[in-house]
């Protein structure tokens, strides 16, 4: 937000704005109220598409929640006790939040394991299913045969909709017709909201609802619960919705199922889209200029046609009424919006990606891994766990086993990784190594063999259970969050290390802001380690194919693991950048007791480095030792070369 | 008739190629080794144009194909055995061959060349009728070289088709290539099976880490200790 | 409305006929079930196919259909029709509005891709989705301001003969009439035809190739852009032909229909196993089926959330559908 001068002056507009109206007689405060409505509904539908990355098509639903909610608990239709009392508006609100975010929770649970585009359908289907049970449940018959044990059971007044409903009451304020004082309620209402939305942005959890967004299981992998991350924004976006649902039933006093059907949702996600998905200025920006486009543009614009048309005497244009193309409007804005601009008016601009070019005479070369800035927090912690265990490898697999359809993936796997040793696993193409790597991660079950880490079995541990546990992992294909900085995907990293709530996100007690000062110094730490530093606020996705890999372990690294699996780390790299990277690994074993396990196809990387090598064929380990007996035992050389190929060559 | 000069091709930041140049002559089978990642597969995407060579030039018959569509590459004359087969699953084996002659103008000389794929391969006249994804591996080995030939290729372009393949399908898979190459086909075989492809080869190049490291008669490299060396990395 | 039960219990027939009994009922709505379901059918078509072969939810699909009903009535005002074609017209002017219109659809179809969702192909999943919202909107609106805010009426062109009474002079509270024929008399060579062109056909083989293994048909010299032109087309032509069949059979039209039609389209479409054309068809008329016996007995206004209910939780707990195949995302 701005500082100073605009603010200030922005905060002074506001304040001032619906007296000067009054003033000059433009009535233009009850619209403009009924569009910050609009734009709270939409701020909440932010945190679900922009932070989260969950495309919503049903977000009505819990604007209507919200609204029915404060309708029936504050409304004499159903003979709600807490009709009448001056404190009822207020503590209604709360309960219309906590119902909404209820909803959001039940909405979103079937949501957790699907598909993008078939959750936004999932979405949209609830967004059907409620209005039409609030309809239905307002005369409600039950007949068994000749038995009606219900009879015209009236839940939600059906199609007719609640009212009157409760206004809030403050003493020496009327909430009656004036705008002026539901302006005010809704403006406070706005800006406690941005207040906290603000805050939960800048948190651990927010950041956490980017790493779902930008890669799901990369964020899983690196510690962040999925289940509970997404089901949090679904519940905390849906909660805005319970307050904004509730001043929209106390202000207009009457509310009816036709109000919040498909079209609200999709004019809400317009909000979203065109100001930018994920900025709240942005959404405030695309909220207003919706708003604004619906209430005063298309009716000036219609003025101005008609005038057109008695001018130059053309009779349709005089009867024409642009109000009717407001969702043609909305349609083509959503269109354009994807097709020329998706980040909308106030997002990110995703420049495309620098080319990285392998000339021999590149200019910077590679920044080696600077061994005393090894931050000694991290060498504690990896030191720290050592005592007890000491001879005890780090790793047990037994007869681990995976199908895929016919295909048998892993057949009956031992393999170990004694304590602060480097083990390599390689194999010819299709041979199991990533298999292996996603069972121990524990993104695929196995279906037999057991798994023991430190003397524990990991049974059936979800990923990022795992990683709390102390193993990390990185991808062939290098999986960073792209459109979050160096510094966040590093603090994505600690996100299983540190402690802070929801609450504590939003209200930043002592504890909170010296945890997250602590995790930035650390990350920074960590940065200066693997050779980033001075690079925390670039954007990931901009980063020199080298540093992105250094990016990934050093998120791997702020998880604290004892054992970190490598998958071709050094896939595509110039032989200096491996180099480089291959001495990194060494100081991880030699300065941190780092255990590693390490597939590679580069062979001269893996016999360079490794203690003791596993060779797997076919999803079956078929020799295991160190770098020099592999690379003459006769069936590894069978695997990769063909049959026969040693005797071939001798004949 | 092939002709890779100085080629490096990238999968967006990652750089695959690292300046790879290598030449097909007319009537030659030659073949492409290496282990896995070194680049043999990321080579036949940048002739086809399914990957695209940021530098260096690729010609076929002193075309360049570098800045060709793939539809129309193949329409060129060049045809692919793709890397785990890649048989339309839910097409029968005879649909599937009818779709490697997709391309071509000529359509009346279709039903003579299915007649000399299932010479070539008689278990599939078996199973004509039979869906692509039910097929054992080695017969949809054969469907995908059957396939490519259907298009009636000049030059037909092979990606490891002894993966998953028992020892005596190897055999039998490879004999048959080297039928095909006798009757005129030329061949570019990517393998990771050194032995078998260099039997039939009659040059070959060692590929690592997208580079080519070692290149000669299929004879000399199946005699020489290097191909083993540079496999396992021993220096 | 032609195929609802005039009367449940109570009220008694005409001429002295005795009260409906609960199997007229169930047959009646049976027969009801299968001319939705047709329509449905047709429309989850052209769901699957692109879905199939760009993983795209066209979510204007159910408007184009709506667009094929409005566009039909154009054609017969532009050849002249006025009222109930009889004989020889049944032959040539019929046909002929059905050609007309779904090449009018399917054009509309091939325009939306070409201009909305071709330009993101490399993007990610939702982009497009959001683009289709968006279209889906835009078409609403034409129609809207097209024809008006309330639903037009749709000429009585097909005749509507009571075959029961008056053919076979069975006395019956179930109604089917020549109506009823017609749907049936359009729809099965529509599919058949299209069967014939999915397996038979050249550029049948090569979408179905496509929509398996993008990239190797690619390597086969198959033009991939063109083949998803085509699929667009022969979609919007199948949307087109179910339009025709819901205007003459319902004689009513309503610019806000495609959503409805759509989404339990799309239902039957994810149910059949998205992707998988006979899943379609069979999923359409299961589809039918149930928004009919579900109007029946137990009310109109809760089918919508019936249908709904039936879409969560097959994308929830069987993607796939009935008959589709699991595809497991890699790692």
């Amino acid at each position: 937000m701005k500082r100073g001068l605009g603010w200030s002056a922005l905060v002074a507009a506001l304040l001032v704005y619906p007296f000067v109206d009054r003033v000059l007689g433009f009535q233009t405060v009850h619209a403009v109220s009924d569009g910050m409505i609009y734009v709270l509904l939409a701020l909440g539908l932010n945190i679900v598409v922009g932070y989260a990355g969950l495309l919503d098509l049903g977000y009505a639903a819990f604007f209507a929640i919200g609204a029915y909610a404060m309708g029936l608990l504050n409304s004499p239709v159903l003979g709600s006790p807490f009709y009448g009392h001056p404190w009822s508006f207020w503590l209604c609100i709360w309960i219309a939040a906590a119902v909404s975010a209820l909803l959001g929770v039940a909405i979103g649970a079937p949501t957790l394991r699907v598909r993008g585009d078939y959750l936004a359908i999932i979405t949209l289907g609830f967004g059907e299913i409620i209005p039409v049970a609030i309809r239905n449940l307002g005369d409600i018959t039950i007949e068994l045969g000749s038995w009606r044990p219900v009879e015209r059971l009236n839940l939600t007044g059906g199609e007719n909709g609640v009212n009157p409903i409760g206004r809030p009451y403050f003493p020496g304020v009327p909430f009656e017709t004036d705008p002026v004082p539901w302006y005010f309620l809704i403006l406070i209402i706005g800006a406690a909201s941005l207040w906290a939305m603000n805050r939960l942005r800048d948190s651990r959890l927010g950041r956490a609802w980017m790493a779902i967004r930008e890669d799901e299981t990369a964020a899983d992998c690196t510690g962040v619960n999925p289940v509970s991350t997404k089901l949090l924004a679904f519940a905390l976006g849906a909660s805005f919705s319970g307050f904004a649902g509730s001043v929209y039933a106390a202000k207009l006093q009457a509310i009816t199922p036709g109000a919040f059907e498909f079209q609200v949702s999709i004019m809400l996600l317009c909000m979203v889209v065109l100001g930018g998905a994920g900025s709240l200025k942005g959404v405030i920006l695309g909220g207003m200029l919706i708003t604004l486009f619906d209430r005063v543009a298309l009716a000036q614009m219609t003025f101005f046609v008609r005038w057109v048309g008695r001018t130059v005497g053309v009779p349709t244009l005089v009867a024409a009424d642009l109000t009717l193309w407001r969702w043609f409007f909305f349609g083509l804005g959503l269109a354009l919006v994807m097709l020329l601009r998706p980040e909308g008016l106030a997002g990110r601009r995703l420049r495309p990606i620098p080319v990285g070019d392998d000339s021999a005479d590149a200019p910077a070369p590679a920044v080696p891994p600077r061994v005393e800035a090894i931050p000694s927090w991290l060498r504690d912690r990896m030191r720290g766990g050592g005592g007890a265990h000491g001879s005890e490898p780090i790793l047990e697999i037994r007869a681990l086993t995976r199908r895929f359809g016919g295909i048998v993936a892993l057949n009956d796997v031992d393999l170990v990784v004694p304590r602060g040793a480097i083990v390599g696993l390689i194999g010819p193409n299709g041979a199991g190594k990533t298999t292996l790597f996603n069972v121990v991660t524990g993104v695929i079950r196995p279906e037999g063999g057991r798994i023991t880490f430190e003397g524990t079995s990991l049974g059936r541990l979800r990923p990022n259970a795992i990683v709390a546990r102390g193993i990390a992992r990185t991808f062939q294909s290098i999986r960073l969050f792209p459109q979050m900085t160096v510094l966040e995907n590093v603090l994505v990293g600690e996100h299983c290390r540190l402690a802070a709530s929801v609450v504590g996100a939003v209200l930043r007690p002592r504890a909170v802001v010296s945890e997250e000062a602590r995790a930035r110094q650390r990350g920074r730490e960590l940065l200066t380690f693997v050779g980033l530093d001075g690079k925390e606020d670039d954007v990931a996705r901009n980063l020199p194919y080298g540093d992105q890999r250094r990016l990934e372990i050093a998120r791997a690294l702020a998880t604290e693991p004892r054992l970190i699996l490598l998958d071709e780390p050094t896939a595509g790299m110039n032989p200096r950048e491996t180099e480089t990277l291959t001495a990194l690994i060494g100081t991880l074993r030699r300065e941190l007791a780092l255990s590693v396990l390490l597939i590679e196809h580069d062979m001269e990387v893996v016999m360079g480095i490794s203690d003791r090598i596993t060779v797997l064929d076919y999803g079956t380990r078929i020799a295991e030792g160190t770098p020099a007996e592999i690379q003459r035992h006769p069936r590894v050389i069978e695997a990769y070369l063909g049959t026969g190929f040693e005797a071939e060559r001798h004949a | 008739m092939l002709e890779l000069a100085d080629v490096h091709t990238y999968y967006g930041n990652i750089q695959a190629l690292r300046g790879v140049s290598l030449s097909v002559a007319p009537g030659e089978i030659v073949t492409l080794i290496g282990g896995n990642g070194a680049g043999k597969t990321t080579t036949l995407r940048t002739i086809l144009g399914t990957a695209r060579a940021r530098r260096g030039t690729v010609s076929f018959n002193g075309r360049r194909l570098d800045t060709l569509a793939t539809d129309r590459i193949v329409r060129l004359g060049i045809a692919q055995s793709p890397e785990g087969r890649r048989i339309f699953p839910r097409m029968t084996v005879l649909e599937n061959l009818e779709l490697g002659a997709f391309a071509r103008p000529d359509r009346a000389a279709i039903a003579s060349d299915l007649q000399r794929v299932f010479t070539l391969f008689p278990r599939l006249a078996e199973r004509t009728a039979q869906s692509g994804g039910t097929l054992s591996g080695g017969e949809q080995q054969m469907l995908a070289i059957g396939r490519a030939l259907m298009a009636r290729p000049t030059l037909l372009l092979l990606d490891e088709p002894s993966m998953g393949l028992s020892p005596i399908l190897v055999e039998t898979i490879f004999r048959i290539v080297q039928d095909i190459n006798r009757q005129g086909t030329t061949i570019l075989l990517v393998e990771q099976n050194a032995r078998m492809a260099l039997r039939v080869a009659h040059r070959g190049y060692v590929i690592q880490t997208g580079r080519i490291v070692l290149q000669d008669d299929a004879a000399a490299l199946l005699r020489s200790d290097l191909v083993r060396k540079t496999y396992l990395g021993e220096k | 409305m032609p195929g609802r039960v005039r009367a449940l219990g109570g009220l008694g027939g005409h001429d002295g006929a005795p009260q409906v009994n609960a199997w007229e009922v169930l047959v009646q709505q049976t027969i009801n079930g299968l001319t939705r379901g047709a329509v449905f059918a047709l429309i989850a078509l052209g769901y699957t196919m692109v879905y199939g072969i760009i993983e795209l939810i066209n979510f204007a699909h159910g408007d184009v259909f709506m667009l094929g009903l409005f566009i039909s009535l154009s054609w017969f005002a532009l050849l002249g029709v006025t009222k109930t074609l009889v004989g020889w017209q049944l032959v040539t002017i019929l046909p002929l509005v059905f050609a007309l219109t779904m090449l009018t659809t399917a054009a509309l179809n091939v325009a939306i891709d070409r201009l909305a969702y071709r330009p993101l192909r490399r993007s990610t999943r939702l982009a497009p989705l959001i683009t289709a919202i968006g279209v889906s909107f835009m078409l609403e609106n034409i129609a809207l301001l097209w024809k008006g805010p309330a639903p037009i009426a749709y000429p009585d062109v097909f005749p509507s003969v009571d075959i029961l009474r008056e053919w076979l002079g069975v006395d019956s509270a179930v109604f089917i009439t020549t109506k009823d024929l017609l749907v049936v008399g359009a729809t099965i060579p529509l599919m058949v035809g299209l069967n014939y062109f999915v397996t038979r056909t050249r550029w049948g083989k090569a979408m179905r190739a496509t929509a398996q293994d993008r990239e190797t048909a690619q390597a086969m010299g198959i033009d991939v852009e063109r083949t998803i032109l085509l699929t667009f087309f022969v979609g919007g032509a199948l949307a087109g032909a179910a339009g025709v069949i819901q205007g003459m059979y319902y004689n009513i039209g309503m610019w806000w229909m495609g959503y409805q039609a759509g989404l339990r389209a799309f239902t039957a479409a994810v149910l059949g196993g998205i992707g998988n054309m006979p899943g379609a068809a069979l999923g359409g008329l299961f589809i039918g089926f149930l928004s009919a016996w579900s109007d029946q007995y137990i009310s109109a206004r809760w089918t919508n959330a019936i249908v709904f209910a039936i879409l969560i939780l097959v994308l929830v707990f069987r993607p796939q559908g009935l008959m589709g195949e699991r595809s497991p995302d890699k790692v």
